[in-house]
This record gives C-alpha cells, sequence and structure tokens, in this order.
C-alpha cells in the first residue's frame, strides 16, 4: 500500500441518517472493502491519487457483503483499474442435516477437521452431518449459521472471512473449502460478464471494419484472438 | 492529537527477518500470548485485565428498564467502549477513528450476538421491568492487542458480577440490596474469547496476540473467537494479505488450544476471588 497513493474510503451517505448501530455497521462494511481491495489494487500505478469507491445499496435479500463486494470488482474492472485478479465473494450457510430424499453431498476436498459421522439412513453412506448453502436469501441468513467469504479465485486465497453466528469447528472448514470451490463459479459469471461488455466497447462501426480490414470482431477468425486475454 | 508515527525502516526489517526465523523482538515464540493477569476490584464486576503491557478495566452494573415492545421477554445487554487519549496519544477524545469502530465491533459479536449472556434470564415483569447489563470498558494502555485483552476483561467482569436478587408477588417488584438478600450471578451461556493474529508479507508468517509494533507492520489481522467447547463465535478476516484455507484452518486449530488454557485461568482466578471474597454465608 503505497504512500503515495490511498484507496479512499466508502462512507455510505446512509451513515449520516441511520442509528448509530447502522452507522457502525456502515463503517464496518467500508472499512471491510477497503482492506480486501488495497492488497488487490496496483496501486504503485497511481501515485499520489485516490481511488474512491462509491456504494450505493439499493436493495438487500440477504448476502450484502458478498453483493458489494462482487459488485466493487467489476466496477473497478469498469474503470479499468489494473486488479492481480478477481476478488469473487460467496456467502455460504451450514443446514444441520442432509435431506433424507437427497443423495448426500460429496464436497471436492478433505477437511482437516475430523468431523462427526451422521449417516443418512437412506442410502446408508456416512456424511458430515451438514448440508452447505451457497448464496443466501434474507431468511436463510437469519435462520443459518453463516459465513461470507471473499476468494482470489487464480491462487485460491481467501482475502476476507466473515462469521457472525456461533458455528462448530468442523463445519466451519466445510463452508470454508465450499466458499473457495463456490467462488470459481462467481469467477466464471463475472468473466462472462467482462467478456460481453469489453466486446460490447470494442464492436466496430461497419465503415471503420471496412478501412481496416483484420481489426477485432470485423473477420471471424481474427476476432478469436483478439478477444482472448 | 499527533498520528500515530510510522516505524522506521530498521525497525519493520529487524522485525520481518526475526519473524522469518521464528522468533519475535520481545522473547516470545510465534503462538505464545503474553501473561494473561486478572486483578479483581472491591465491588462486583470490576476487573482488570493486563495482557503483558496492554491494560483494560471493565466494569458491569445493572439497572431496571422498561423492554422493548416487540422484545418484552427480553433484557440489555449495553458495551461501551469509548478509547480516551489516556490508552495511547494517538487515540482522540470524543471522536472514534475507524479502528475503534471496528474493535466496538468484534467486541459487541463476541459478547451480545453470540449470546454469551442469556437475556430471558434478565426479565423481571414481562413487558415492564427487565435488567439492563451495562458493560463499560476502560482502555488503559495501549501495548498492541487491546481486543483480546478487552474481550478477557469483559467476560470475566460478565462472571463475576451479581445483581441484586430481586422478589415478584404479582405485581409487586421488591429489590433487594445485598445486605438483606445474597446477590444473583448472571446466566451466562458460554466463554467467548477473542485471539488476535496478525499476518506479514506474502508468506503468511502469522503470529498470535500481536505487541504495539506487529500491529503496525502487519499486513493483515484475523481476530477468532472461540468459547472452550470448540465453537467459532466470530471469525473476522476483514480483507488485509490473501491467506490460503490451510493456513486458516491451522490458525484456528492453535486459536482452540489456546483458548482452552485461557479459559482454564479465568476459571481460576474466578475461584481464587471467591474464596477471597465472602458473598454468601451457608
Amino acid at each position: 500500500m503505497g504512500r503515495g497513493s490511498q484507496l479512499g474510503g466508502a462512507k455510505a451517505v446512509a451513515a449520516r441518517y441511520g442509528s448509530l448501530l447502522v452507522v457502525k455497521r456502515t463503517i464496518e462494511l467500508a472499512a471491510s472493502l477497503k482492506a480486501t481491495f488495497e492488497p488487490v489494487l496496483l496501486l504503485h500505478l497511481y501515485p499520489r491519487s485516490s481511488i474512491d469507491i462509491y456504494l450505493q445499496i439499493l436493495e438487500v435479500d440477504g448476502s450484502l457483503l458478498q453483493a458489494a463486494i462482487n459488485a466493487t470488482t467489476l466496477a473497478l474492472i469498469s474503470a479499468g483499474l489494473p486488479l492481480t485478479d478477481y476478488v469473487c465473494s460467496l456467502s455460504l450457510a451450514s443446514y444441520p442435516s442432509i435431506s433424507p430424499s437427497a443423495a448426500p453431498q460429496i464436497p471436492p476436498f478433505t477437511l482437516s477437521t475430523p468431523s462427526v459421522p451422521h449417516s443418512n439412513k437412506e442410502s446408508g453412506t456416512i456424511g458430515s452431518g451438514s448440508t452447505t448453502l451457497l448464496d443466501l436469501c434474507q431468511q436463510e441468513e437469519q435462520s443459518l449459521p453463516n459465513v461470507t467469504v471473499a476468494v482470489l479465485p487464480r491462487s485460491g486465497k481467501v482475502t476476507l472471512v466473515n462469521l457472525e453466528t456461533r458455528v462448530g469447528v468442523g463445519r466451519f472448514e466445510e463452508m470454508l473449502r465450499w466458499g473457495v470451490e463456490g467462488s470459481k463459479v462467481v469467477q466464471g459469471a463475472m468473466e462472462e460478464a467482462v467478456h460481453t461488455w469489453a466486446q460490447s466497447l470494442a464492436a466496430p462501426s461497419k465503415g471503420l471494419a471496412n478501412l481496416f480490414p483484420g481489426i477485432a470482431g470485423s473477420k471471424p477468425e481474427g476476432e478469436d484472438e483478439e478477444m482472448d486475454d | 492529537m499527533p498520528r500515530e508515527v510510522d516505524p522506521s525502516i530498521n525497525e519493520s526489517e529487524f522485525l520481518h527477518k526475526a519473524l522469518q526465523q521464528g522468533l519475535r523482538t520481545d522473547g516470545r515464540s510465534v503462538y505464545d500470548m503474553r501473561d494473561v493477569k486478572l486483578t479483581f476490584g472491591d465491588e462486583l464486576g470490576w476487573v482488570e485485565c493486563r495482557l503483558g503491557e496492554t491494560r483494560v478495566v471493565v466494569q458491569v452494573s445493572g439497572e431496571i428498564v422498561k423492554p422493548l415492545a416487540d422484545r418484552p421477554y427480553e433484557g440489555f445487554l449495553v458495551i461501551s467502549t469509548e478509547i480516551s487519549p489516556m490508552a495511547s496519544s494517538a487515540y482522540e477524545a470524543g471522536r472514534a477513528s475507524d479502528e475503534e469502530v471496528l474493535m466496538a465491533r468484534l467486541l459487541e459479536k463476541a459478547l451480545r450476538r453470540s449470546e454469551a449472556v442469556d437475556r430471558e434470564a434478565l426479565c423481571i415483569v414481562a413487558g415492564q421491568k427487565v435488567w439492563s447489563i451495562r458493560v463499560d470498558v476502560h482502555f488503559l494502555d495501549d501495548e498492541g492487542n487491546m481486543l483480546d485483552c478487552a474481550s478477557i476483561a469483559a467476560i470475566t467482569a460478565l462472571r463475576h458480577f451479581r445483581r441484586p436478587d430481586v422478589t415478584v408477588i404479582g405485581e409487586d417488584v421488591t429489590i433487594h440490596s445485598m445486605a438483606e438478600h445474597v446477590p444473583v450471578p448472571l446466566a451466562i451461556h458460554h466463554t467467548p474469547i477473542c485471539l488476535t493474529f496478525a499476518f506479514f508479507g506474502d508468506d503468511s508468517l502469522a503470529v498470535l496476540d500481536p505487541s504495539h509494533l506487529e500491529s503496525l507492520l502487519a499486513s493483515g489481522t484475523l481476530t477468532l473467537t472461540l468459547n472452550s467447547q470448540q465453537e467459532i463465535c466470530v471469525l473476522s478476516k476483514a480483507g488485509g494479505v490473501p491467506l490460503p484455507a490451510d493456513d486458516i484452518m491451522k490458525v484456528i486449530q492453535i486459536g482452540v488450544q489456546r483458548v482452552k488454557e485461557v479459559d482454564a485461568l479465568i476459571k481460576s482466578s474466578l475461584e481464587m476471588e471467591a474464596k477471597k471474597t465472602v458473598v454468601e454465608v451457608r
């Protein structure tokens, strides 16, 4: 974090009008965003400058922090600011049982914490005793222990973890590992959005295409080479 | 009020090089906490906690108030944390910096959201009278990691505190003084304790209970609130250097061990104190 450049906080205007708790929560959200993006933005390229992020919350149906982080990532990309990686955020909850009709969740990872085995009577296989839900809505967030994670998908490193409800260590690890896996899906969606947006920017007018044959988008073969990163 | 002076390059390099060899500038090993010393005051609910040179005093008090209309059976737990310049000249009286707000939020989450104190047990007459327990946290000395120190002091103070006994006959409420009836302890479900880890550089070098210098030079912190039943009450890694999930789990395992030790210390301190002061005679 260079001395010459700083990441301006996103102090929402709502902070002035809310109750004390709302103000504290807003400051917490702003500080989390700032601390999440400072290591990811290439700030040394912008000395003596301030990058300000303004967040306007339109509607909340749970997972506010997740939405804020994902929106900020896309906004920074759209502004043309270089990032070392996408910051993909996901909210997860732990539901303490396996649905009797569904097959037990088989995660693509192994846990380091020994979890309490719980047998699914239907199929007879041993599961971990809980199901992880991804991307929560308001009701799920309020009734289940939940965590929000932000992951850098290229390295699989976790940049933000926010847990506010009591949960056992084994179930927490499950949520964390699922968060890292699930962030790949978020990254896929982000990449698609960025590609579509970038293509719309680069779509040349017909006249330009005639003047400069071979420019991006004018020839189908050339398009593939140009658009891949 | 002057802003805190950034550490010199000498100090920063020395710290980093020492950490790479697993040494800390105050002689501890990387996952060692400083010594916790608990002192109890004359009043029930006054506790001072020393974590090395960091000092925090917590005072718990109770008063009877009217409950909220939509929650007539619940009492209140109010946590007040205002950092005065007594802790360090870097803090301004009155204005809460972002750091202070974050610390206050974490303390609130650790004590209130984790439901350590049973608020329904604070009800006297539903809809009319409930206890409002106030936890005042005073930061006396900031030598790094005031949050952990405050959390230990606060939960010990809550366990030390006793409220006056109350008799309810119909609508009549009689509050007995400490001399008449033995005061009643609060109903505490579990003992949440905060542990803060600081990370340095990109190689995930982690230390537990950062000193003042270490917290200034850290590239990221992780605060873990655990109880002795291996439950995580709060985990806050708000940005900072990205870490692999394995490192986070490793840190949690270390936290689980340390919390057991701190919990045992709190228990033994409370027991020793109970022997010294006579609260009830049977």
